[in-house]
C-alpha cells in the first residue's frame, strides 16, 4: 500500500507539470492582455505611455515569448511553415518590421502596424545587434533613421527588481551600474527633426556604444540553448512555482497567495457545510428509496428532486431573497446578504457564530438543493445493487431485524460508490460558486477568480487553477485509498 | 455483544450530561467575559467620541474668538495664519469661486452614512491615488480623503474655490502658477498597529508641505511608476519650484487651457510615507519607482482631507471617518461606509432593508419600482426620496471613416436619419436620457442648443444613400455599389459593448430599421478587452461607445487629426478635418470664456455637419435615498454625489 501511494505521488509530479503547461499556454493565448498602467476596463482609457508600459512588461516578463525563445541573431532566419514561428531574427526581418511599424505613407494604423510595433517593443534588447547592423551597413537612409529611432528605446536595460524583497548589496551595485548605462543610452535619442548631418553624428555615437558592449550578444552554443529554454514566460513562472511562489498579481502588485487565502475561508465554510448538509439529507432519502423502490413516496421524491435539480440557482436565489430577506417584501426573516453583519466586530464569538449561521441559511439552501438529486440517486443505485445480494438474504434468513439487515449489512457495502464521489468533490470546496457569491454578496474565491479572468490577471488565475488541480489529484488518491480501507477485497498490490 | 449493566449505563449518561453542562457553563462564562470586553470597547469609543466633540467645540470657540478680533493665547501662530506675502503683488487670486453652501448649523454631527462603492461595486485594485485609475477611487474616495488644491464651484462651474490652497496666482501668459497652501494642513495618521514597535517611526505628526506636491509630479513623470494615465496630463510641465513650505510654482512649457484644470486638480503625496519601506528605511534611489508600485501601504489610503481612511475589508466594505483636525468646514456625517456589492438586485434589497442610505436605480429597476409600481409603493408615496441627475457622458455609434462604407458624409447622415432616437429615449430608456448632437456636455454652455437634431426619416435616409451611389442593382434587397470594379454590398458588422442591456436593445432596433432601407447590420456583442484590441488595430467598421466628459472638455484627444494616425489613440474613427483642427488648437490657447463658447459652438457645428459619430444621448441617473438623509443635493459635474454638506437625522 505504501509503495502504491508513493508511486501515485510520484506520477503526480509530471501530471502537474503538464497541467501547468497546458493551462499556462491556453491562458496566454486567450485574446486580451493584462492591463498595464493605462489599459483599463473603461471607455476613457488614454494613450499608453510607451516607456512605462515597456517597464511594466519587462517586470512581469510579458515581453518574452511563451515557451520557446528563438530570438537570437541569425544571418538568415528560418521560418517554420504553417506555424508562423521563426527560428532566429535576421537584420532583414528587423528591417521589414521597421517598415511596417514606422511607415508614415500609410493612411491609418492597421493590425499589421500595431503588431509590428508591439513585436519591436517585445524583442527589446535581443535585436540590438540586428539594429546595429542596419545602422552600420544599410545604404537606405530611411532604414537608418527608423533603426535609430528605436535603438535607444530597446537598448535600455531593465533594473534588477524582485517584488516584495529587499535587494542585496551586490544587486544594488549592479542596479547603479545599469542606471548609469541607461543614462548613457538616454543620450542617444533620435528625433525626427534631425538633419542628415546630425543623424550621421548620432549614428557614430550609437555604433561606438554598441561596439563597447557588443560582447553581450556573443553567445556560446550552450548559452544560446539556455536562452532558448529559460528566457521565456513559462520558464520564469516555473522557476517561481518550484519554490511554491505563485507570483505577484499584475493588478495590485501584491502576492497572489495571501489574496487567495483571504477569500478562501468564506468559500470553504460555505461549500463544506453545503456538502455535509447534502449528504445528511440525500443519503437517508436514497436509502428509503432503495428499500421501498417504486413506492409512492420514492416516486414523489424522485420527481421533486429532479424538479429542484432543474431550477437554476440564480433564479431560486433571487426568489429566496425576494420572499425571505429583510429587503424583500414578504417574510423578513433572514439578512439580505453578506457573510456576517457589517458590525460583526462588536459581537462575541458565540454571537458571531449565530450571526454567520443566520446569514448563511439562504445561500446554503441554494447551494444544497441542486446536489440532492444526484447524491440520493447514487445512494439509491448503490444500495439497490446489494440489497438483493445473497449475504443480505442470509442476514434476513438468520432472522435479524429488518433495520439491522439494512443498516448493518446492506448500507455499509452499498454506499461505497458515495465515498468515491466525496473524493472528487474536494476541488469544489475551493472553487466556490460565482453565482451564489454574486447574488448573496459573499466575498468568496469564486467571485475573485471571475474578476481575475476579466482583468487577465494571469498569476491569480494560474494559482487558483493549480490549487484546484492539486486538490483534484489528491481527492482522487484519497478516494482510492478509502476504497481500499472500507473494502478489504480491493488491493493495489 | 456484551450487555452492560443498567448502573454503568446510567453512570455514563450522568457523566456525559455533566461534561456537557460544564462545557456550556464554560462557553457562557467566556461569552459573558467577551461581551463585557466588547461593551468596554464601545464605551471607550464613546469616550473618545465625546473627547473629539469637546475638541471640536473648543476649536469652534477659538475660531469665534479669533473672528471677534481678540488675540488667542498663542498669538504668534494666529498672526501667521492666513497672512501670506504674495510673490506677484497686484495679481488677483484665481480661486475666486464660491464653495458649496455649508450644512445648517444645527445639523447632526454624528451620523453614519452607507452607500454602495462605485458603479460596479467590485473591489478597487488598491488605495494609492496615483496608481488607481478607476473613477471610484480616483474621484470619489480621493476627494474625501485627499482633495486637490481647488475644486470647481457647483454654484458657478466656470470658477474654482480653494480647498488645500488659499490662493493661486497665474501670470498673464497662463504658464506660471504660484500656489499658496493653507496653513496647518495635517496628514492623517497611517492606519497601522501602533502597539508594534516596528511602526514607531510613523507616530510623529506630519504636515503637508509644498514638497509633497512636487513629489506627486516627480512620481507621475517617473516611467517606472505606473501612473502613465496621469503622465499624459502633466508631461507639459516645465518645472516645479518649491519656494518655501507653503508656496510653490508650477511652470508649463506652453500656454494651454488644460493646464488650469490639471494644476488646480493636483493633490499632495506624502513623501515621508511612500519613499520608505515598512521599517522606515528609504528605498534605493534607482528602484524607488518600482517599489512605489508595490508599496506596503498601497492597500490603505492616506491623505489630508476631511475624511480619514479607517479600513478596507476586501469584498465587504471600505470605511472612512471624519478627520476632526481638518482645517476646512467639517462635514456633518461622521462615518462613511462604502459597501462592496456587485449585484444590482442585492444593492436594491440592501437599500430596501434600510442598510443603505442611497441607491442608484438602473433603467430596469427604475421601470419596475417607479414607472410600473402602485401609488402606494414607498418609491411613489414619498417614503423614499427620488432625484435624477444628468450624467456627464454621451453614448454614440462610431463609424470607421477610413472604411469604404462610411467615408461619405451622406452615408453617415443617412445612418443618423435611420436611428429613431426620440422613440428609443422614450421607450427603451424611459426618458432617462437627453438627445445629444455633439461632443460637449449636453448642459454646459459649450453645447450649442440652436443645432436641430436630424429627425428620424427612413425616406430621407434612403434618398441620401441613393445620392451616395448605394442602390440595389442586383435586386437582392440589399444596396450595393461598384467600388474599384468590385460589387460591394452594404453590409457591415457593429461591435456592441455587451455590458449594458439598453445598448443591446437600441442596437437591435437600429438594425431592424436599417434592414427596411436595404442595409444589413450584423451586431456583435463584445467584451471590452476584445473590443479595445479590435479598435486599436482598426479592425472594425462601427462600434457603440460611451465617453465620460469633463465640464470643459478638451476635444484634442478624440478629434484632432494628428491623433488619427497614431496607433492606440482615441481618434479611432480616423476623423480628419482642417477647420476642426484649427479650432481645437485655438481652444487650447483661448482663456476668454465668451470666445471659448463661440469656438466650441463652431466645433459642434462641424461635427453636426460631418456626422463622424452618430451621437445618441446623454444619460440621467436616478438616485433614491432614505428620508433620514437630509440636505441631499447633487453636483452638476462628477462626482455627482458629494456628501460634504449632507447630514443624517438621528
Amino acid at each position: 500500500m505504501k509503495q502504491y501511494i508513493f508511486k501515485r505521488v510520484l506520477v503526480m509530479i509530471p501530471t502537474l507539470f503538464l497541467i501547468t503547461l497546458v493551462v499556462f499556454v491556453i491562458l496566454q493565448l486567450a485574446p486580451g492582455k493584462p492591463g498595464g498602467p493605462a489599459v483599463v476596463d473603461s471607455e476613457s482609457a488614454n494613450q499608453t505611455q510607451q516607456a512605462g508600459f515597456m517597464i511594466f512588461k519587462q517586470q512581469f516578463h510579458l515581453d518574452k515569448p511563451v515557451i520557446l525563445n528563438l530570438r537570437f541573431f541569425m544571418e538568415n532566419s528560418i521560418s517554420i511553415p504553417f506555424t508562423g514561428f521563426r527560428i532566429g531574427i535576421s537584420p532583414q526581418d528587423v528591417e521589414e518590421l521597421l517598415d511596417k511599424a514606422i511607415n508614415t505613407g500609410r493612411k491609418h494604423p492597421t493590425k499589421e502596424m500595431v503588431w509590428a510595433i508591439e513585436a519591436l517593443e517585445d524583442y527589446g534588447n535581443s535585436i540590438i545587434p540586428q539594429l546595429a547592423r542596419l545602422i552600420q551597413y544599410s545604404d537606405n537612409p530611411k532604414t537608418v533613421r527608423e533603426a535609430l529611432s528605436i535603438f535607444s528605446r530597446n537598448a535600455r536595460l531593465p533594473l534588477i527588481h524582485v517584488y516584495g524583497k529587499q535587494l542585496s548589496e551586490d544587486q544594488r551595485l549592479e542596479n547603479r551600474e545599469i542606471e548609469a548605462e541607461n543614462r548613457r543610452i538616454a543620450l542617444l535619442v533620435y528625433q525626427a527633426s534631425m538633419t542628415d548631418q546630425e543623424v550621421q553624428e548620432l549614428r557614430d555615437k550609437v555604433l561606438a556604444y554598441y561596439h563597447s558592449v557588443s560582447e553581450r550578444w556573443d553567445y556560446s552554443f550552450l548559452n544560446q540553448m539556455r536562452q532558448v529554454l529559460f528566457e521565456t514566460r513559462f520558464a520564469y513562472y516555473m522557476k517561481n512555482l518550484i519554490t511554491l511562489d505563485f507570483g505577484i498579481s499584475h493588478v495590485d502588485k501584491r502576492p497572489v497567495l495571501p489574496k487567495i487565502m483571504d477569500r478562501l475561508g468564506y468559500s470553504v465554510v460555505l461549500s463544506t457545510l453545503s456538502i455535509f448538509l447534502a449528504y445528511l439529507i440525500a443519503i437517508p432519502i436514497g436509502i428509503y428509496s432503495a428499500v421501498r423502490p417504486k413506492s409512492l413516496l420514492d416516486q414523489g421524491l424522485t420527481v421533486t428532486l429532479f424538479m429542484l435539480y432543474s431550477l437554476p440557482t440564480f433564479f431560486v436565489g433571487t426568489l429566496l431573497l425576494f420572499y425571505f430577506s429583510e429587503g424583500g417584501e414578504y417574510f423578513k426573516w433572514f439578512p439580505t446578504g453578506g457573510y456576517q453583519s457589517i458590525t460583526a466586530y462588536n459581537l462575541t464569538t458565540l454571537e458571531r457564530l449565530f450571526d454567520i449561521a443566520w446569514h448563511l441559511v439562504l445561500p446554503l439552501i441554494c447551494l444544497t438543493y441542486v446536489s440532492l438529486a444526484s447524491i440520493s440517486r447514487y445512494a439509491r443505485a448503490g444500495l439497490m445493487d446489494v440489497i438483493h445480494a445473497d449475504y443480505v438474504k442470509t442476514a434476513r434468513a438468520k432472522g435479524l431485524h429488518e433495520f439491522v439487515v439494512i443498516f448493518k449489512h446492506a448500507v455499509r457495502n452499498g454506499l461505497i460508490p458515495i465515498l468515491t464521489l466525496l473524493g472528487t468533490i474536494l476541488p469544489t470546496v475551493v472553487s466556490g460558486s460565482v453565482i451564489i457569491e454574486v447574488i448573496f454578496n459573499i466575498p468568496g474565491i469564486g467571485l475573485e477568480s471571475y474578476n481575475a479572468v476579466k482583468l487577465r490577471d494571469y498569476n491569480m488565475v494560474m494559482a487558483i487553477q493549480l490549487i484546484s488541480a492539486v486538490l483534484t489529484l489528491i481527492g482522487l488518491l484519497i478516494s482510492d485509498i478509502l476504497y481500499c480501507i472500507v473494502d478489504p477485497r480491493i488491493s493495489y498490490e | 455483544m456484551k450487555k452492560e449493566s443498567l448502573s454503568t449505563v446510567a453512570l455514563r449518561v450522568v457523566l456525559a450530561l455533566g461534561c456537557l453542562g460544564f462545557l456550556s457553563l464554560l462557553t457562557l462564562q467566556i461569552n459573558n467575559m467577551e461581551s463585557r470586553m466588547v461593551q468596554l470597547g464601545i464605551q471607550n469609543d464613546q469616550i473618545q467620541g465625546n473627547l473629539s466633540k469637546l475638541q471640536l467645540s473648543l476649536r469652534q470657540m477659538e475660531d469665534r474668538i479669533r473672528a471677534s478680533g481678540v488675540e488667542a493665547r498663542d498669538g504668534t501662530q494666529t498672526a501667521a495664519r492666513g497672512a501670506i506675502v504674495s510673490l506677484n503683488p497686484g495679481s488677483p487670486n484665481f480661486l475666486d469661486g464660491l464653495p458649496p453652501e455649508p450644512a445648517p448649523a444645527d445639523a447632526n454631527m454624528e451620523g453614519h452614512y452607507h452607500k454602495v462603492y462605485g458603479f460596479v461595486g467590485a473591489d478597487p485594485k488598491g488605495m494609492n491615488f496615483l496608481l488607481e485609475n478607476a473613477a471610484d477611487v480616483s474621484e470619489d474616495i480621493r476627494e474625501y480623503v485627499n482633495p486637490s488644491l481647488g475644486l470647481r464651484s457647483s454654484r458657478d462651474p466656470s470658477r474654482f474655490y480653494g480647498v488645500l490652497a488659499d490662493r493661486i496666482e497665474i501670470t498673464d501668459d497662463f504658464r506660471e502658477y504660484t500656489i499658496y497652501l493653507k496653513d496647518g494642513l495635517k496628514w492623517h495618521k497611517p492606519v497601522v498597529d501602533y502597539s508594534n514597535p516596528r511602526y514607531e517611526w510613523l507616530k510623529k505628526d506630519q504636515f503637508v508641505t509644498a514638497d509633497d506636491f512636487k513629489y506627486t509630479i516627480d512620481l507621475i513623470m517617473d516611467p517606472m511608476v505606473q501612473a502613465s494615465h496621469l503622465a499624459n496630463y502633466y508631461q507639459d510641465i516645465e518645472y516645479v519650484k518649491v519656494v518655501n513650505d507653503r508656496v510653490f510654482i508650477i511652470r508649463w512649457k506652453k500656454k494651454t487651457y488644460q493646464s488650469v484644470n490639471f494644476t488646480i486638480g493636483l493633490w499632495p503625496t506624502p513623501k515621508w510615507l511612500y519613499a520608505n519601506d515598512e521599517d522606515g528605511r528609504a528605498f534605493p534611489k534607482e528602484t524607488a519607482g518600482l517599489k512605489f508600485n508595490e508599496h506596503w501601504y498601497n492597500n490603505r489610503a492616506i491623505g489630508c482631507g476631511p475624511y480619514a481612511f479607517v479600513r478596507w475589508e476586501p469584498g465587504v466594505a471600505i470605511v472612512l471617518q471624519r478627520f476632526d483636525e481638518w482645517i476646512g468646514e467639517l462635514p456633518p456625517i461622521k462615518n462613511i461606509t462604502y459597501h462592496l456589492i456587485q449585484d444590482k438586485n442585492q444593492q436594491l434589497l440592501r437599500f430596501q432593508s434600510g442598510v443603505l442610505d442611497i441607491h442608484e436605480l438602473p433603467v430596469s429597476q427604475y421601470r419596475e419600482k417607479i414607472l410600473d409600481s402602485l401609488e402606494s409603493s414607498p418609491y411613489r408615496n414619498g417614503d423614499y426620496q427620488v432625484n435624477s441627475v444628468n450624467e456627464m457622458v454621451y453614448r454614440y455609434i462610431g463609424w470607421n471613416m477610413d472604411h469604404y462604407l462610411f467615408e461619405d458624409k451622406r452615408v453617415r447622415t443617412a445612418m443618423t436619419h435611420a436611428m429613431n432616437r426620440k422613440q428609443i429615449i422614450k421607450n427603451v430608456l424611459h426618458d432617462l436620457a437627453t438627445l445629444t448632437t455633439g461632443n460637449f456636455f449636453r448642459f454646459s454652455p459649450a453645447y450649442d442648443n440652436t443645432i436641430v437634431a436630424h429627425d428620424y426619416d427612413l425616406g430621407k435616409a434612403a434618398r441620401l444613400l441613393d445620392e451616395a451611389g448605394w442602390k440595389d442593382t442586383d435586386g437582392d434587397g440589399v444596396r450595393d455599389k461598384m467600388i474599384n470594379g468590385e460589387l460591394k454590398r452594404f453590409e457591415f458588422p457593429m461591435l456592441v459593448y455587451g455590458h449594458r442591456p439598453e445598448i443591446r436593445s437600441w442596437a437591435t432596433i437600429f438594425k431592424e430599421d436599417l434592414y427596411k432601407i436595404g442595409v444589413v447590420c450584423n451586431l456583435q456583442a463584445t467584451e471590452w478587452s476584445v473590443m479595445l484590441k479590435k479598435m486599436e488595430e482598426r479592425e472594425f467598421v462601427s462600434f457603440t461607445g460611451g465617453w465620460g466628459l469633463d465640464f470643459d472638455g478638451d476635444p484634442y484627444q478624440i478629434w484632432h487629426s494628428s491623433q488619427a494616425d497614431l496607433p492606440k489613440s482615441s481618434n479611432r474613427i480616423g476623423f480628419r478635418n482642417k477647420e476642426a483642427d484649427q479650432i481645437i488648437e485655438l481652444l487650447r490657447e483661448t482663456f476668454d470664456p465668451e470666445e471659448r463658447i463661440r469656438l466650441q459652438h463652431k466645433f459642434h457645428k462641424i461635427l453636426h455637419e460631418e456626422q463622424p459619430y452618430l451621437f445618441m444621448y446623454s444619460e440621467k441617473s436616478v438616485y433614491v435615498n432614505q428620508p433620514r438623509l437630509k440636505n441631499v443635493n447633487f453636483q452638476p459635474f462628477r462626482p455627482h454625489v458629494k456628501t460634504l454638506n449632507w447630514y443624517l437625522q438621528p
